[in-house]
């Protein structure tokens, strides 16, 4: 990725456990997850909903609301803790150190306000800046985005804007306080596929320009395919697998990967296949199973899965996967 | 070749909106769709969002009226007639699967009602044989009959949703996105079970949905709308081999490949701006304004919806 920076964390999030206290039980929506980031590189995190992929992304951003609770591990973003951090020196973290982009631009944009208006408050909340100079921020991060006639946009509304412009707004709001890294939780999953490729790209041709880091969370393997380097895939609250794009796709050793991979259908198939569906349902997560959460669903579990929980193995080259079947155990206890 | 099932002609439903007293506006939701439906066949709808694949989905069903046109079923015009005896044969299954289940039903009153205003079943023990079968045909348990839809996971709602549209014994189903709703690893399930269920019950799937990888694996054909209407028609293969219109094109390279090598080396066609007002469309071409070859004719004429190949259709200037 970056040239000199190479080796240089950002972010390093260590067993970082995160559960909801419902009134019908502890929900561990996210239980235990470890990863690096490093400047300038793009992390996707896919999961299917419920793998707790965004609650990690808010307990970063410290958005997660009551009756969720950080329940341990830490967050070092930039060698600064955190999770430490009081309420006044987060929403100084949010924006200038972090900035984050949602699934639905609608909601997240307010309706009574101008788009100029928003963006220029957001610039004003972390710098001591003129109106007028914001202003022109404002309208040169329109600009990066690739909205046409900025000055205009900037008196208008949020409904004015058709859902992929609604987009590059939210990504330019994001992006005006220059953070170090961006978290986009689903930012083209409510997007027209025509639209989706033209986010894509911007977010792509952004990223190398200004070389900051992303985290990007989606539940599409396609959209994870085209802009991450690194991959962390999520079940039930735990990072299964995680590793380089190419080792992801080209050699997974989750048999949870390996399942999600197969059956997506592809748009280039050269022949009709059938797919080949991952059995079962998803974790209920208010009782989820013993051993290892896929085990349930998975087609080589054994009988040590539904028992412990597997290690996390190293496979080299920054690609770790979190399954018995890669370990000695499982050959001296035998299948099933 | 089969025979056809379904066939539209000049299919058009236009949507009238209040401008203020006695003056009206349109949405032309679906503009003079012609195409037929094979037996047995899965013919595929894609588009983005608001060019009016639902629609004409439902129009085929009328369960919008037609504004315009004709459909035929099996031969039969049936734009005019009393849909009742057509029910029996021509079933829909919903997008999102929580909404279209009443809530205060349990699973076996869902099933079942259909089989009451059919009366389909002899006795009280026939019905709740046939619904038992049906939520095993669907890889339910028979006991879940008793329970509520919000016990449900998604994936078991649109089973439950597939069973209700089974209870009649159609022909026919529109299938309108049944799978968008959906996790990865339950849609294709979901589509393994559709595919199942068309080669034993020999059923004719109309699927809609604006995901071009499901569609592609499922349709035997696909047809492509943009903006209400119909762009290209094209059996599955060959219109991802040879698409000719520029949207198909464009489409096709838009969607995302779960392959970094592929993903990253091929050239997409980005196509500038959003998607026009259908209550205001452009003139001529409807896709003019964002195609990257559009010309002064475009802009002026209406293209043709012609057969270029055998059995390839497309409305389009420059192809």
């Amino acid at each position: 990725m970056s040239e000199a920076m190479d080796n240089k964390k950002l972010l390093e999030v260590k067993d970082l456990k995160v559960s909801f206290f419902t009134p019908v039980g502890e929900v561990k929506a996210v239980g235990g997850i470890s990863y690096e980031l490093n400047h300038g590189e793009v992390m996707g995190i896919v999961g299917e909903s419920g793998s707790g992929k965004s609650v990690e992304a808010y307990s970063i951003m410290g958005l997660l609301q009551s009756p969720g609770k950080v329940v341990g591990g830490s967050i070092i973003f930039d060698g600064e803790d955190v999770l430490a951090k009081d309420a006044k020196e987060m929403q100084d973290f949010r924006g200038n150190s972090v900035s984050m982009i949602f699934q639905n631009p609608m909601t997240c944009l307010n309706p009574v306000y101008t788009i100029g208006n928003q963006l220029v408050e957001a610039v004003r909340c972390h710098k001591k800046i003129t109106k007028k100079e914001a202003g022109a921020k404002a309208i040169e991060m329109l600009k990066l985005v690739g909205i046409n006639n900025p000055e205009r946009r900037m008196n208008q509304y949020p409904h004015e804007l058709s859902g992929g412009m609604r987009q590059r707004v939210m990504i330019a709001m994001g992006l005006i306080c220059d953070p170090k890294m961006l978290i986009a939780d689903e930012p083209t999953t409510a997007l027209d596929v025509t639209i989706q490729a033209q986010i894509i790209e911007l977010m792509k041709d952004i990223q190398r320009k200004t070389q900051m880091s992303i985290i990007f969370i989606t539940h599409n393997l396609g959209v994870v395919a085209e802009i991450c380097d690194r991959v962390s895939v999520m079940y039930a609250g735990k990072i299964v697998e995680q590793g380089d794009v190419e080792d992801i796709f080209y050699r997974p050793r989750h048999p949870y990967t390996l399942g999600l991979l197969r059956s997506m259908p592809r748009v280039d198939a050269e022949e009709y296949e059938r797919l080949i569906p991952i059995e079962g349902t998803p974790v209920d997560m208010l009782n989820p199973p013993s051993g290892c959460p896929f085990g349930p669903r998975c087609e080589h579990c054994m009988k040590i899965c539904l028992r412990m929980e597997p290690p996390k193995i190293d496979i080299g080259n920054g690609h770790t996967s979190s399954c018995w079947l890669l370990t000695e155990e499982a050959k001296k206890e035998g299948c099933r | 070749m089969k025979s056809e099932l379904i066939r539209a002609e000049n299919l058009r439903k236009y949507f009238p909106i209040k401008m203020g007293f006695m003056k009206y506006n349109y949405v032309r939701a679906v503009e003079e769709a012609n195409f037929s439906i094979r037996k047995g066949e899965t013919l595929g709808l894609v588009g983005e969002s608001g060019c009016g694949k639902t629609t004409l989905g439902r129009a085929v069903l009328r369960l919008h009226e037609p504004t315009s046109g004709k459909i035929f079923y099996a031969g039969k015009d049936i734009t005019d007639v009393n849909m009742m005896p057509y029910r029996r044969k021509m079933q829909i299954i919903f997008q999102d699967p929580s909404a279209s289940l009443d809530p205060r039903m349990t699973v076996g009153e869902i099933v079942g009602e259909a089989i009451d205003i059919h009366r389909l079943a002899g006795s009280k023990k026939e019905r709740s044989e046939r619904i038992q079968q049906l939520l095993t045909q669907v890889g339910l348990n028979s006991e879940h009959s008793n329970r509520y839809p919000h016990e449900f996971s998604g994936g078991q709602q649109q089973r439950i949703g597939i069973a209700r549209a089974l209870a009649v014994e159609p022909e026919f189903i529109v299938c309108d996105e049944p799978v968008s709703a959906l996790d990865v690893s339950i849609q294709s399930q979901i589509v393994n079970m559709l595919e199942d269920m068309q080669k034993d019950l020999e059923l004719t799937y109309l699927f809609i949905a604006h995901d071009l990888s499901v569609v592609r694996h499922i349709s035997n054909r696909i047809g492509v709308m943009y903006l209400g209407n119909m762009v290209e028609l094209a059996g599955s293969n060959e219109l991802h081999k040879n698409p000719l219109h520029p949207y198909t094109k464009t489409l096709l390279s838009a969607v995302p490949v779960p392959d970094p090598k592929v993903s990253r080396a091929r050239k997409r066609i980005i196509l500038e701006g959003d998607i026009p007002s259908p209550m205001n469309p452009p003139s001529g071409c409807r896709f003019h304004t964002r195609c990257p070859y559009a010309i002064q004719r475009c802009k002026e004429e209406i293209p043709q919806w012609r057969e270029l190949a055998s059995d390839h259709f497309v409305a389009c200037h420059i192809v």
